[in-house]
């Protein structure tokens, strides 16, 4: 089979094989990351997972364990987003979809970005660079950038991705006039926007800082001005979901008399969510020309 | 030569066109005739100044200065109030036993200066410029501002989020308020990316399509090295007998050759597509090609010529016109049987539907046999009742299934005045996602 590449070649990959990345699906709230290495056995609510039972095994098949069911889904940033192991805040997929569009990434795309975090961002830039893009990304935190160095080695993505341990407020990124785009989420953005005006492509390419806090923004708003940056906009992106029920509604009756049955409905409706998260940040985008 | 642009205002209100860079033929942009063809060898994101003499647009070279005193940047990055907070985490570790700093140590590092940050005092408190003048001067400022600038104009390179902005500026409803946030959200959710294949039933001049085009070939057509490599594909699946003229407008507006396009780009209708599906099941399917090719009578009919009335009928011309629509038709055929390929082994990676006047969910019901066992599929719909009985029919299929919407609003950024605009679209249509899975 295929070899490598857990973001992109999937989509040839209808069978597991030893070393996958891979989803165990229990419900949308409960989905577990493993890899699968041969001999070891993973514990669910539901019963183990002796991993040699997966290899050969199709991706989406139903899998019986002793207490329930489960299904096995191929490795996606999306899921990875929902799954991965916080070292930070991250960002999510309603947010980094908005980001990808709005920088125009696409196979080839030069991309910078900081701090990588953990790495939530960087998996869903990559699937969309590769398989001819290259992302550098830098955090200023040792450890940090070492674990995330190692995860992307893991999934096999290290022609696609460079991690730099280095501080960009204070020392810039090192690099001139390569970037089609460029993602800042770090609490002081501003401070690095002289470095990234001079990291990115001239005519036409994209910034991006994500900050949660206004005052955040006013600062590299102004920044971004002081540099001519065209374009700049700056939006909020909330993600609502709803749920779909099954409701059952009586019809008010006005007479004593009973009717028939067609009195109630029993309808599938969707109800908005009524806990949802309300604010992750504001995006702030601009074009360098 | 040939490329599309779309040119817009530098300043005031955004105004986009989208037009073709020609020879000949003028177009009209803010109410002024110009000829593009001296663009021909611009750089994309340029600006450039209207001569109104001869109609046509020369590079303005605007320096530095001049673009900070049209754009009213009244300061310079050093001069700004950048804040010195030098507290940072970096040295504290994340494994939760993360050890304590003495206050000595904190001394050390505040000493050792994070003092790099810029320090410097305000911008706009001591700047005489605009923030002086009262709100009504100012307006009657920047009107005059733009009133002077108005003939500089900005080419900028056409990509799916652009188009989406500028469809959507021209009316929400000419793209079925397919939202760029509810767009970005279907790309994400079908994980489109190159070298995959995916459905699309697209009714929005083509917008969907252009974005997954772009996310297949992206850079690359321009590098000859990549030339081998594959792209994925895109297969167009049109709902009525042909398609609509306007079906790749934007795919066409992305300027990538047709070498690229042709490798990735096929199209099918997808009442051929269902009796391909239900009326050959026993047949074997070699056999089946054949006969697709052959049979003239469910072959799409031409799309209907606009200029069908005018004047000419010189045979010369008639001739020419006969000859563009077989080569249509044979382009057409050739990309059917592109799509039943592609799609004849079931393992399609991802479907995205966008409607218009058709409820979504038997196309996805149908559709959905074509996507491969775990990959996803993304439902758009400009209200939420046709989700609800796509969502019910999926049961037994799906899971992961989910129904969103986007919240989304731009702010106004500026000194003490940061607030929501006050205009904002109050939706961006319907989601639904989900997971195709192998019961049983
Ligand atoms: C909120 S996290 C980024 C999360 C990331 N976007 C994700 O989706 O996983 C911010 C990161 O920026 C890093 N950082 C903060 N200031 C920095 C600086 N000046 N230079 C480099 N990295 C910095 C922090 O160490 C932290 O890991």
């Amino acid at each position: 089979m295929e070899k490598g590449n857990t973001v992109n070649v999937n989509s040839k990959k209808a069978v597991i094989s030893a070393g996958d990345h891979l989803f165990i699906f229990i419900s949308p709230k409960q989905m577990y990351p493993l890899k699968v290495v041969p001999k070891e056995t993973f514990q669910t609510k539901f019963g183990p997972i002796k991993h040699n039972d997966l290899i050969g095994v199709k991706y989406g098949t139903k899998l019986n364990l002793s207490k329930g069911w489960v299904y096995v889904l191929p490795f996606t940033p999306e899921l990875w987003t929902l799954n991965l192991p916080h070292r930070t805040q991250i960002l999510y997929s309603t947010d980094i979809s908005m980001i990808t569009c709005q920088l125009n990434l696409k196979p080839g795309s030069v991309v910078i970005e900081s701090g990588t975090g953990s790495g939530s961002l960087s998996h869903a830039i990559i699937r969309t660079i590769a398989p001819d893009g290259f992302l550098h990304t830098f955090d200023f935190h040792l450890a940090r950038a070492n674990e995330a160095r190692k995860e992307f080695d893991d999934h096999g993505l290290t022609s696609l991705v460079r991690v730099e341990n280095r501080d960009v407020c204070q020392d810039g990124f090192g690099l001139k006039a390569i970037a089609d785009a460029l993602f800042l989420d770090l609490p002081h953005p501003w401070t690095a926007i002289p470095f990234a005006y001079e990291a990115m492509k001239p005519f036409g390419s994209r910034i991006c800082c994500f900050s949660p806090c206004i005052e955040q923004v006013q600062k590299t708003v102004q920044a971004l001005q002081s540099m001519c940056f065209m374009d700049i906009g700056t939006m909020e992106l909330v993600s609502r979901p709803f749920e779909t029920k099954q409701m059952k509604m009586e019809k008010f009756c006005f007479t004593e008399t009973p009717e028939s049955e067609s009195n109630t409905t029993n309808d599938v409706k969707a109800v908005p969510s009524i806990q949802i998260a309300g604010h992750t940040g504001f995006l702030t985008f601009a074009t360098k020309i | 030569m040939g490329d599309y642009v779309i040119l817009t205002t530098l300043l005031g209100k955004k105004v986009f066109r989208l037009a073709k860079v020609e020879e000949t033929g003028d177009v009209y942009f803010k109410k002024e005739r110009i000829n593009l063809k001296t663009l021909i060898g611009a750089q994309y994101n340029s600006i450039h100044r209207l001569d109104r003499s001869t109609r046509t647009l020369k590079h303005a070279g605007l320096t530095q200065e001049q673009l900070r005193e049209i754009l009213d940047v009244s300061f310079t990055f050093t001069e700004l109030n950048v804040d010195d907070e030098s507290k940072d985490n970096r040295l504290i570790n994340d494994d939760g036993l993360a050890q304590k700093l003495d206050r000595d140590d904190i001394e050390s590092l505040k000493n050792q200066g994070m003092s790099g940050d810029v320090i410097i005092k305000t911008l706009v408190e001591n700047s005489n410029t605009f923030k002086e003048r009262n709100v009504f001067s100012q307006e009657k400022y920047l009107k005059k501002k733009q009133a002077k600038y108005s003939n500089l104009i900005r080419v900028l390179k056409p990509n799916p989020t652009l188009l989406t902005e500028m469809y959507y500026s021209q009316g929400p409803m000419k793209i079925n308020n397919l939202r760029i946030d509810s767009l970005a959200q279907m790309l994400t959710a079908c994980n489109v990316r190159s070298g995959a294949k995916f459905m699309v039933v697209d009714t929005n001049m083509g917008l969907l399509t252009a974005a997954i085009i772009d996310r297949l070939a992206g850079h690359s057509s321009m590098f000859t090295s990549s030339a081998s490599r594959d792209y994925g594909e895109c297969i167009q699946i049109y709902l009525d007998d042909a398609p609509v003229s306007s079906w790749r407008q934007s795919v066409d507006a992305l300027n990538l050759s047709p070498a690229v396009i042709d490798r990735c780009l096929s199209a099918i209708n997808i009442k051929k597509l269902y009796k391909w599906e239900f009326d050959n099941d026993t047949k074997p399917k070699d056999e089946l090609d054949t006969e697709i090719e052959t049979k003239e009578d469910i072959t799409p009919i031409e799309p209907k010529e606009v200029d069908e009335s005018s004047n000419v009928d010189e045979p010369e011309y008639k001739k020419q016109r006969l000859d563009e629509k077989t080569k249509r038709k044979a382009t057409r055929i050739k990309e059917e049987n592109r799509a039943i390929d592609a799609l004849k082994n079931k393992d399609m990676d991802g479907l995205l539907i966008v409607t218009r006047n058709h409820d979504p969910t038997n196309i996805l019901t149908f559709l959905i046999r074509f996507l491969g066992i775990a990959q996803p599929f993304a439902v758009f719909s400009l209200s939420i009742d046709p989700l609800i009985s796509c969502y019910q029919s999926l049961k037994g299929i799906a899971i992961n299934s989910r129904i969103t919407e986007t919240w989304f609003r731009n702010y106004q950024v500026l000194d003490s005045r940061t607030r929501p605009e006050m205009n904002m679209s109050g939706s961006g249509g319907y989601l639904l996602t989900g997971i195709k899975v192998d019961f049983q």
